[in-house]
């Protein structure tokens, strides 16, 4: 039977998750604060915690680091997805939480039939995950120099001035990510140089309000400017394209050039921001030898369809290789297609991008 | 059916139709007006009674449920916007009937259904009425804004404007001008979309409950039936109409005031020009100068389309006009002992409704002239080997932006030896003119004032009023008449008139006994000058007018009649822009600005130096418009 | 995909979807001015009226749904201004 620890300052809010989770047939123990948290990871020994970020004593936070240096598992954020709660989830993505859920923030009772399902879900894969401690290491580390990057004096812009007197762009890399994402994306576009010719778009699958933080957090410790794409935007080389989340985001041609469009979340895909459609319009604007699919943790099958395609195509397509994945879903469906021209661990990813997109 | 009672039945009955249909429209506007209720409940009364003399059931059981409302809203004091509708759409019909009456002797197939339908119309609004709060409309105006993210949050719209019930129009517009298309973002929403519901505000409002937010409701009057409820009611006969035309009924004193504040619009504008020429001169003019002209010349694009557009809203279909025609043609020729075929052809022709309200008059007089002159009684036309029966046809089509009517007729033609004779003997022409003239310019000479007399004049025709009148009619609506007749097999009257009339606005001044129209826009202002104010310059003079000196001409002078040469007391003078200049024009007087159709010159006065066009007074004389280019050069 | 290109007409076959109208700005940037067949239109999302309106596509073709027929295509051939 897995067993949840679920982390809340409500008690109200530890009722209805606990009974969720309950009905859905986990163990259930609680804890109020980061304190308890800790002390119930080794008294209860959970398969995953859910972490709320406020709290009294010890906050979410600071909880998740101690978790996972003292004992990881994988844990799942539920917080709020506004303003700050944003911010602090996607740090807690980086500091090697799993993944993360909305807290409802209506009515309960309404939003409690809705978040059941998600949250079952959610937790139930990420139980499936296996953490290591090394790795996680290595994402602490890096979240700390962009803490140090982030505080310290903004470093110079190469300047854009010719990319932005509409010189299109030779290629495009497409990335594609969903559970574990965040700081994967980080590990591979804070390897690619500031020359980096092409441009990049990343579907990354979040709600709406997450992308705009997470642009601005890759932003900070990228070499390349990262930028959410909010309207249409003309795509520049050396530019990271992240979609809006809760959307899709597609390739357009236009008199002046490519463009990155926000679109409205299609039905006929299941995952936005959409890796697969993302894909599919590129490959509508540019030949497949021009285009680089990279996917990468995450769970269900986004993009694998199409990177398969364009790898029949004439394309190049790296897969995350499993031992790196939180999640190997995505890239694993990937290279189950044969669609895989590489399988590489995370940290080989960025160089192995500047090779194929620098020859 | 006795003819003669159904003639005299649809005279009366066209006459109580429009009675009762203008006092319903006036009483949506004056709800509490007793007197109006009266009128339209008698007429709707009168028309019932008449009605029952006839076998026409379908349209007196509709009227007979008019009348009854009608009563009712007399008892209770309380008349609706929803049931005036109904009962304008009720008496819309009838009218309607009466032309099928007049054309066929009988109502048409579909008239049962039609009637069936008005009167659950009539039934169906007092009881939507009644579930409406006092004061409220029975049709629902929607304007709904969506948020610009509606496409992102799965708001279709479009969709959603669907679901509303009862949509009787619809108008889909862009929030804000959609920019460089370059850049165009298909994904932000940025509509504006419109849209009438003749279902209660509840439904509405129920139905558009998600996007609340978005959406204003206005109650408005129902939009008068359209033509595609009238074509599906058509449907078991075929479905004569196609197409679907919604109408909103406007009252059409609106209409005109709207078109001449668009008038007024153009003039004001005019003097604008003027202005900003004078900024441009103060110190640091130039820049408020120049960003005053662009924004300029954007209004004028806007005014001119305004001008354009209202001109349209104008324009009214010929066939009630001509539809008045075939009984009178009947009638005039029944008096005329001569029987003829009546065809009328382009009614569905949308003209100036003030060309359509100006054209019965001499069309009548036209129609008078061809049955009475121009069809041969029908020993005559066996001779001549035609049929015993004549045609005369009213036809109308386009050409361009003008309309040609043509009234033919199959009958003598007119002999231009004859014309030339009675000409000569009337003294409107001396011979050696007219052995100059051929055989059109010979046939003209019946437009010429004086050429009917008495001699000519039959019961018919009308006494004293000749085809001169005829022609300053059509030319007071800026069009022209022209006549095509061959001896022996039929004359055709050609009126040219523009679709939609364009009337200018012209400022009249007199010099000695002559009187000359400038256009206004070209007038800057009126001044009064002593005689010490104008200076002799080199070959002319010229006068101070603020800090420029501007040449001043005699009008009178310069068109060689005289008359403004005053040694003393103060000269008026038009100031104008010519050619971007500023130029006097001393008068004699300044008599009045007017509106008018300004026709270019034609005929003789073709080459006339200094004339731009003419136009009729009401008198009947001709004003010459000046071109002051061309007077000044 | 309901939008097709026929030659030098756009067909919108069964319903104008959200997406749609990213594909008939695709066409309407190419072209002059769009021809639009609705013959065997079902429906269309505001997205693709909206790109309708601001490339100003001429709308041709009766489609079946009344809507469609009798209010949205008149109020869409309303606003373009077509030089005859």
């Amino acid at each position: 039977m897995t067993k949840v620890l679920v982390v809340d300052d409500s008690a109200l809010m530890r009722r209805v998750l606990g009974e969720i989770f309950r009905e859905a047939g986990f163990e259930v123990a609680f804890a109020k604060d980061g304190v308890e948290a800790l002390e119930q990871t080794h008294a209860f020994a959970p398969d995953v915690v859910t972490l709320d970020v406020e709290m009294p004593r010890m906050d979410g936070l600071a909880a998740l680091d101690r978790i996972m240096v003292e004992r990881p598992c994988p844990v799942v954020m539920v917080s709020s997805l506004t303003g700050e709660g944003a911010q602090a989830t996607l740090q807690a993505l980086e500091l090697g939480a799993i993944d993360f859920v909305q807290k409802p923030d209506g009515a309960v009772s309404l939003a409690v039939d809705e978040l059941a399902p998600v949250l079952i879900e959610t937790v139930a894969a990420a139980a499936r995950v296996r953490v290591r401690r090394s790795h996680r290491l290595a994402e602490r580390l890096r979240v700390g120099r962009a803490s140090r990057l982030a505080a310290g004096p903004a470093r110079p812009r190469r300047s854009r001035v010719t990319a932005a007197m509409g010189n299109g762009t030779e290629g495009l890399v497409i990335i594609g990510a969903s559970t574990g994402g965040p700081p994967a994306l980080d590990a591979v576009l804070s390897v690619l140089p500031e020359d980096f010719p092409w441009a990049v778009l990343v579907a990354q699958h979040m709600p709406a309000t997450f992308t705009g933080s997470l642009a601005t957090r890759l932003d900070q410790f990228c070499a390349l400017p990262v930028l959410e794409v909010t309207r249409p935007t003309p795509i520049l080389p050396g530019q990271v394209h992240i979609a809006r989340g809760g959307a899709d985001m597609i390739v357009s041609r236009r008199a002046e050039g490519l463009l990155a469009l926000p679109a409205p979340a299609s039905r006929d895909h299941r995952w936005h921001p959409s890796v697969d459609r993302l894909m599919a319009s590129a490959m509508e604007h540019m030949p497949a030898e021009r285009l680089v699919g990279v996917l990468m943790t995450g769970m269900g099958d986004d993009g694998a369809r199409t990177m398969t395609a364009l790898r029949a195509a004439g394309g190049r397509t790296i897969a995350e290789a499993e031992e790196t994945a939180v999640v190997w879903g995505m890239p694993g469906e990937l290279v189950r297609a044969a669609g895989a021209v590489a399988v590489e661990p995370l940290d080989a990813i960025g160089e192995r991008l500047i090779r194929m997109v620098g020859s | 059916m006795n003819e003669d009672l159904l003639d005299h039945f649809l005279v009366e009955g066209r006459e109580l139709t429009a009675q009762a249909s203008q006092d319903l429209a006036a009483l949506i506007r004056a709800p509490s007006d007793k007197a109006l209720l009266d009128r339209a409940f008698r007429a709707v009364h009168t028309l019932k009674g008449s009605t029952g003399l006839f076998d026409l059931a379908p349209m007196g059981r509709v009227l007979h449920a008019a009348e009854d409302q009608l009563g009712a809203v007399r008892r209770d004091g309380l008349a609706d916007v929803g049931l005036l509708s109904a009962l304008i759409a009720v008496v819309d019909q009838v009218d309607a009937w009466l032309d099928d009456l007049e054309r066929t002797g009988a109502l048409p197939a579909t008239a049962p259904g039609v009637s069936a339908r008005l009167m659950a119309g009539l039934a169906g609004a007092q009881t939507l009425d009644g579930m409406l709060a006092p004061g409220e409309g029975d049709a629902v105006a929607i304007r709904y804004t969506p948020h610009a993210n509606a496409y992102f949050s799965g708001d279709d719209p479009v969709a959603i404007i669907k679901a509303v019930p009862g949509l009787a129009d619809l108008k889909v517009s862009p929030r804000e001008p959609f920019g460089d298309l370059a850049r165009y973002d298909p994904f932000t929403c940025n509509l504006v979309i419109e849209a009438i519901s003749l279902e209660s505000r509840a439904e509405v409002e129920a139905a558009l409950r998600w996007v609340k937010d978005q959406v204003a409701l206005s109650a408005t009057v129902r939009p008068a039936p359209s033509l595609s409820e009238a074509a599906a009611a058509g449907e078991m006969d075929g479905g004569e109409i196609e197409g679907s035309i919604r109408t909103v009924r406007v009252e059409a004193a609106r209409v005109d005031r709207l078109a001449d504040l668009a008038s007024e619009l153009v003039i004001a504008k005019s003097g604008l020009s003027d202005l900003v020429d004078q900024i441009e001169q103060l110190p640091g003019g130039r820049a408020a100068a120049q960003a005053l002209r662009a924004q300029q010349a954007r209004m004028d694009r806007l005014v001119g389309d305004l001008h354009a557009t209202v001109g349209k809203v104008r324009l009214t279909p010929l066939a009630p006009l001509f539809g008045r025609f075939p009984r009178l043609a009947r009638e005039i020729a029944r008096s005329l002992g001569k029987t003829m075929t009546f065809e009328i052809e382009g009614g569905e022709i949308e003209v100036d409704k003030a060309v359509v309200d100006g054209l019965f008059e001499p069309l009548l007089h036209a129609l008078r002239n061809a049955l009475d002159h121009g069809l041969e009684p029908v020993d005559l036309r066996r001779a001549a080997g035609k049929p015993d029966i004549g045609l005369v046809r009213l036809s109308a089509r386009t050409v361009g932006d003008q309309v040609l009517i043509i009234l033919r007729d199959d009958g003598a033609g007119i002999d231009p030896a004859r014309i030339r004779t009675l000409a000569i003997k009337r003294g409107l022409i001396d011979a050696v003119a007219a052995e100059g003239l051929d055989e059109r310019q010979a046939q003209e000479l019946i437009f010429l004032p004086g050429f009917s007399t008495a001699a000519m004049v039959s019961d018919v025709s009308g006494r004293g009023v000749g085809m001169d009148a005829v022609r300053a009619a059509i030319a007071r609506l800026g069009g022209r008449v022209e006549i095509d007749s061959t001896p022996g097999q039929g004359t055709s009257l050609r009126f040219l008139l523009p679709i939609s009339m364009v009337l200018t606005k012209i400022m009249v001044v007199a010099c000695g006994s002559e009187r000359y129209g400038l256009v206004l826009d070209e007038v800057v202002e009126t001044t009064r000058l002593s005689p010490d104010r104008i200076v002799p310059v080199r070959a002319g003079e010229a006068f101070q007018l603020r800090e420029a000196v501007v040449p001043l001409v005699r009008l009178g002078r310069a068109l060689g009649v005289g008359g403004d040469d005053q040694a003393t007391g103060a000269q008026r003078v038009v100031v104008t822009r010519v050619g971007g200049e500023l130029v006097g024009f001393a008068v004699d007087a300044i008599v009045e600005p007017m509106d008018a159709a300004v026709r270019p010159m034609g005929g003789l006065l073709a080459g006339a130096r200094g004339m731009a066009g003419s136009t009729l007074l009401a008198d009947g004389a001709v004003l010459m418009i000046l071109d002051l280019q061309e007077l000044v050069r | 995909m309901s939008l097709r290109l026929e030659g030098d007409v756009v067909l919108i076959e069964g319903h104008g979807r959200v997406e749609d109208a990213e594909t008939l700005v695709g066409f309407a940037q190419g072209q002059n001015r769009v021809v639009l067949d609705l013959s065997a239109c079902e429906s269309l999302h505001g997205a693709v009226v909206q790109a309708i309106l601001a490339f100003e596509c001429v709308v041709v073709g009766q489609p079946t749904d009344a809507f469609l027929r009798d209010l949205l295509a008149p109020a869409l051939a309303r606003n373009v201004k077509v030089a005859l």
